[in-house]
Formats: C-alpha cells, sequence, structure tokens
C-alpha cells in the first residue's frame, strides 16, 4: 500500500515544472536503488555476486547503485542488470497520469508500492506461479460458473489475466513444499458478482511448479 | 519462493495530552523537505527493513534508529528518530522526533526520541497512523524540532 494517495500525488504535481522534474528524479533515484536492492536480497545474491553474474562490475559499483545519493546507472548497466537478474526491465517515458499511478498505487491499474513492483519475480519465479483463466463475457452475469478444466502448464498463459473487473488484473499464487508435484487450486468466482459492473470468472487453473513433472491432467 | 509481502505502516509519536507531535513538525516544513521525507519513506516501504541501510537509515541501539534525509532542494537535512513498534503492530514504524541535522543537538535528540518509545510501550503516549499527505505550508518553512 503506498503511503500517498493519487490526490496527493496530482497535487504535487499540479505544483509547476520543477515540482514534476523532481518528482520524477527523486522517484526515480530512489525506486531504482531500492529495486536492485530487494531483487538482489530475493535471490539471496550478495553484492559481489551479482557484480559477477552482470560482468565486468566491481563490489563497489553494486553498492553505489543501491544508493539513491550516488547511484548513476547508465541503461547500459541496467540491461546488464536485468540479464543477472534474469527479470524484464522497462525504460519508457510516460505520461505523468501512469506515473502517478504507479507512484500512489491507484487501484485496479498497477502494484504501486508494493513489495511486488519492487522485488519482481524472475522468469522461473513467475512460471512456477502460472495462472490459467477463462472470462465469461459480462452478458451472463449471476450464472454458474463454468465446469473446472485442469490445463497443462505448457498451454496457460504465463502470468496474469484480464477480469474485466474495473481493468483489474486478477493475480494468484499457491504454496506447496513437497517435491515432484504440481499443486492446483480450482476457484469457481471471484467473488460474489456486482450486478453490471463485474463479470464472472469461471476459472481458474493454477498450477504451481515445484521441483519437475507435470500434473496430471 | 515466497517473499514478503512487506508493507510497513508508519505511525507518529502523540503526546499523553493528545499533541501530534510528529506531524506538526512535518506539516510545518517546506513543500518540497516533505516530498523528499515521503519519497525516501516509500521507497522502502515495501521491502523488508533489513535493506533499510546508511545513507537513508541507521540503527543507534537500545531499540532506537533513524531516516536520515537531505531535503537537498531547500539546503537541510533531517534526522527522523524512530524505532520499530508499537509492539503490537506488525511491519509498523514509530516517527517519535524530527529535527535539523545539528550534531550538537544530537545526544539531546536521541534522549528524548527514547523517552517517547518508552511513554509509547508502557502505555503512557500513544501512537497514531502518520499522514504524508497533509501540509498546508507551500512555501519555505522554518520547522526546528518537532
Amino acid at each position: 500500500m503506498s503511503l500517498t494517495s493519487l490526490a496527493a500525488v496530482m497535487k504535487r504535481l499540479g505544483r509547476g515544472k520543477a515540482a514534476r522534474e523532481r518528482f520524477v528524479a527523486s522517484t526515480l533515484d530512489k525506486n531504482l536503488a531500492t529495486q536492485i536492492r530487494a531483487i538482489r536480497d530475493r535471490q539471496g545474491l550478495s553484492q559481489e555476486r551479482l557484480a559477477e553474474l552482470a560482468g565486468g562490475m566491481n563490489q563497489n559499483a553494486i553498492s553505489r547503485l543501491e544508493s539513491p545519493t550516488y547511484g548513476k546507472p547508465t541503461i547500459t548497466t541496467l540491461k546488464r542488470l536485468a540479464a543477472a537478474f534474469d527479470v524484464g526491465l522497462v525504460v519508457r517515458f510516460v505520461p505523468f497520469s501512469q506515473m502517478a499511478d504507479w507512484a500512489s498505487g491507484a487501484p485496479r491499474l498497477v502494484p504501486g508500492h508494493s513489495t511486488e513492483a519492487f522485488a519482481v519475480p524472475n522468469f522461473d519465479e513467475e512460471l512456477a506461479a502460472s495462472i490459467a483463466a477463462s472470462i465469461r463475457p459480462p452478458q451472463q452475469l449471476n450464472a454458474p460458473a463454468e465446469p473446472v478444466q485442469i490445463l497443462p502448464i505448457q498451454s496457460v498463459p504465463l502470468y496474469m489475466f484480464h477480469v474485466g473487473y474495473h481493468n483489474d488484473w486478477m493475480a494468484s499464487r499457491t504454496n506447496t513444499g513437497r517435491a515432484n508435484t504440481y499443486e492446483y487450486v480450482n476457484t469457481g468466482l471471484l467473488s460474489p458478482p456486482v450486478p453490471g459492473i463485474q463479470e464472472w470468472l469461471s476459472l481458474i487453473n493454477i498450477h504451481q511448479k515445484t521441483t519437475g513433472g507435470r500434473p496430471n491432467a | 519462493m515466497v517473499y514478503g509481502p512487506f508493507d510497513w505502516s508508519f505511525f507518529g509519536y502523540t503526546t499523553p495530552a493528545g499533541n501530534k507531535l510528529m506531524q506538526e513538525w512535518y506539516d510545518s516544513l517546506p513543500v518540497e523537505a516533505r516530498d523528499e521525507i515521503t519519497d525516501a519513506i516509500s521507497a522502502v516501504q515495501a521491502i523488508p527493513n533489513h535493506l533499510w541501510v546508511r545513507p537513508l537509515f541507521d540503527q543507534l541501539g537500545d531499540g532506537l534508529s533513524e531516516f536520515r534525509i537531505d531535503a537537498a532542494m531547500v539546503s537541510r537535512k533531517f534526522r527522523i528518530y524512530g524505532y520499530f513498534g508499537p509492539r503490537d503492530e506488525r511491519q509498523a514504524y514509530t516517527f517519535l522526533l524530527g529535527a535539523d541535522k545539528r550534531r550538537q543537538h544530537q545526544k539531546n535528540e536521541q534522549d528524548e526520541a527514547k523517552k517517547r518509545m518508552n511513554r509509547i510501550e508502557r502505555g503512557e503516549a500513544k501512537a497514531y497512523e502518520f499522514d504524508f499527505t497533509s501540509g498546508g505550508n507551500e512555501e519555505t518553512g522554518k520547522g526546528q524540532g518537532g
């Protein structure tokens, strides 16, 4: 949950171009440094090990990158870190509205200042938490759920899916510890539907990979 | 691998008489300083606290810690003393005392912060949910200790 509201961020942005410039710089400096630290922590990497994985870097360089005061990363450096972490990297210009949504954690658009937004999962972690879904069109409100289907993990979308509820993105994951098993969880409905607003989520199949094998679908 | 979630809540010291000293101090700051504080705290709000490190954060001993905020836009640096608590709250941090960074007053500030921490833990004073969006001072302020 973010510490600031969308209204507070918009008020800040409305103070003028200089305020917006500071907002961009401050957010970028602080959040990038924090994110590098958080992903490294999540993956259990030392600064030395991350420097090795990123190739041609040293521990001091990583330490500086993790400081919002001293870190001045180039895009090339960020790409090397993304490769080392095995995560995606998005560097793009956006409207301030999008940035405000992100900073305030505006509902149903972006996760905001959440752990997931900082310590992003790598490819394997996402695969392990993959989710499949099918969406019932909104005209079938109050209809019962579709029969549950079990889909092999290779055939399902990798991660999130749109459920048509105020542009929300729905994600879920399960936790199991047993080796050589998959766990699937079937959820018929997202929640009691709100007539005229919420579509039905007729099927969720979650397959969680632990150490190998395929579900008995 | 399960990681988190981390979702820290931030509280502020309230005197036994009900005065929100931390909030009053924060609200008295120039808007640029408040922005800097909010951005700095926001950046660590969703990560584990062992990643709260210098130069932003430091442990001072006896349960006391501090955020060090450099508000370069207004040429001021701040210390915000606090602690992990109240003890019955999960993932909570309470701001106890905020002040301009001045070495000569550091010991007194720490002593006062510890008193406030103890008052909260003894139930003599309270902590309220800190409001980062408050504050009406849009000009460069002269706020001192709070």
